[in-house]
C-alpha cells in the first residue's frame, strides 16, 4: 500500500503560484488598452482587452520568460536501487514561468503587474509524469489567472491611469476597465 | 540440418539488440553557417552515454518527424517563428515546447530515461551556454532534414 502511494504521489506535479490571492476574477472585469504582445494569445491576462480606439498615451506590454531544469538521480543509483521497480522516484524535473505586465507612458514604466509559478514533476520508471509541454502551459495560464486578478483588484486606478493622457478618446462608450458609463 | 543452440541464440540476440543502437553518424559538431533570416535555428542533440546508448527515438516537431536521436547525435532545424513542441515516445511519450523567434539560436537536449522494459525519452530546453558546451562532443545524424519544407517533402516521399 505505501509502495502503491509512493508509485501514485511520483507521478504528481507540484505546483506554487505567487503572489498568492484570494478572490476570483470579476466576471465584469475588462479593461481596454493598447497591448504589445506578440505570443499566443491564449496565454494573455483575460481581462485584457486590445483595443485600437484607446489612448496611446500609455501602453501595454506583456511578457513572459520560462526556465526549465532536470535532475536526474546518477544512473547507478537507479539501477541498484531495489526500490526503483515500485516507482521510487528517478529523479526531478522543475519548470518555471515568471509574466510580467508593464504600463508604459513615454517609453518610462510607470506601474508592473508581475507573477510566478514554479512546476516540479518527479520521474519514476514507470514515466515522467506531466511533459513539459503540459506544464510549461499550465504554469502560463496560471501566471495569466494571477495577474488577471491583481488588475481586476485594481480597476480603479487603472481607470485613471489608462483615461489621463493627451489622447484620451472622450467619446468613447465604454472606460478603459469595461465598465459601462 | 543444423540447428542454433540456445546459447550461441541468445548471444546473437543480445549482440543484434546492442548494435542496433548504434547509428552510422556524420561529421562532428559544426555550427550551422545558414541560418535562414526568418526562422529560429533548433539544435536537437544528445550526448553519448553507455546506459541507455543502445536505445534511439524519433524526433517529432508539432507532430512531424524529423530524424532518430542516437546517443551521442545531434541534428539541426529551423523553426518557423511561434510554439513548437518537440517530442518523442518509447514506452512513454516525452514533449517540450519552444518558443521560436526569427533568428535565435535554441538547445534541445535529448536523454534517456530508465524505464520498465525500454528507456524513455527525455527532452529539456537548455541554455545557449549548456548547449554550446554539451553539443561539441556529438555528430551530425546524416540525412536529417533540416527543416519544415524539407521533412514534409520526405514525408511526401514516404507515402
Amino acid at each position: 500500500m505505501l509502495l502503491f502511494a509512493l508509485g501514485l504521489g511520483a507521478c504528481a506535479t507540484s505546483v506554487t503560484v505567487t503572489p498568492r490571492l484570494s478572490g476570483p476574477t470579476s466576471r465584469n472585469c475588462e479593461i481596454h488598452a493598447l497591448v504589445r504582445y506578440d505570443g499566443n494569445p491564449e496565454y494573455l491576462p483575460s481581462v485584457l482587452v486590445r483595443d485600437a480606439t484607446m489612448s496611446q498615451a500609455v501602453t501595454l506590454r506583456y511578457r513572459y520568460d520560462i526556465n526549465y531544469d532536470a535532475q536526474p538521480l546518477p544512473d547507478i543509483a537507479t539501477l541498484v536501487n531495489p526500490l526503483t521497480i515500485f516507482g521510487f522516484p528517478t529523479g526531478h524535473d522543475y519548470i518555471s514561468v515568471v509574466g510580467s505586465l508593464e504600463f508604459i507612458r513615454a517609453d518610462a514604466t510607470v506601474r508592473t503587474y508581475g507573477a510566478a509559478a514554479a512546476l516540479k514533476r518527479t520521474g519514476t520508471v514507470f514515466g515522467e509524469g506531466d511533459s513539459f509541454t503540459d506544464m510549461r502551459r499550465r504554469g502560463l495560464l496560471l501566471v495569466r489567472d494571477n495577474i488577471s486578478v491583481q488588475l481586476c483588484q485594481d480597476r480603479t486606478v487603472l481607470t485613471q491611469l489608462l483615461g489621463a493622457g493627451p489622447d484620451d478618446h472622450s467619446s468613447s462608450q465604454q472606460t478603459p476597465t469595461g465598465e459601462r458609463p | 540440418m543444423k540447428t542454433i543452440r540456445p546459447t550461441a541464440f541468445t548471444s546473437l540476440a543480445l549482440t543484434g539488440l546492442v548494435l542496433s543502437g548504434c547509428a552510422t553518424l556524420g561529421p562532428a559538431f559544426k555550427p550551422e553557417q545558414y541560418s535562414p533570416g526568418d526562422k529560429g535555428t533548433v539544435y536537437i542533440y544528445r550526448e553519448s552515454k553507455m546506459i541507455g546508448g543502445a536505445v534511439s527515438y524519433t524526433v517529432h516537431a508539432n507532430g512531424m518527424p524529423l530524424a532518430k536521436l542516437s546517443s551521442g547525435s545531434y541534428f539541426v532545424y529551423h523553426a518557423a517563428p511561434g510554439e513548437v513542441e518537440f517530442s518523442a515516445q518509447t514506452e512513454a511519450k516525452t514533449s517540450v515546447t519552444v518558443d521560436v523567434k526569427a533568428g535565435e539560436v535554441y538547445y534541445v537536449k535529448g536523454s534517456v530515461g530508465m524505464g520498465v522494459f525500454v528507456g524513455y525519452p527525455h527532452l529539456l530546453l537548455v541554455s545557449s551556454g549548456v548547449g554550446e558546451k554539451e553539443i561539441v562532443e556529438c555528430k551530425l545524424v546524416p540525412g536529417a532534414p533540416s527543416d519544415a519544407a524539407a521533412v514534409a517533402a520526405a514525408d511526401r516521399r514516404q507515402k
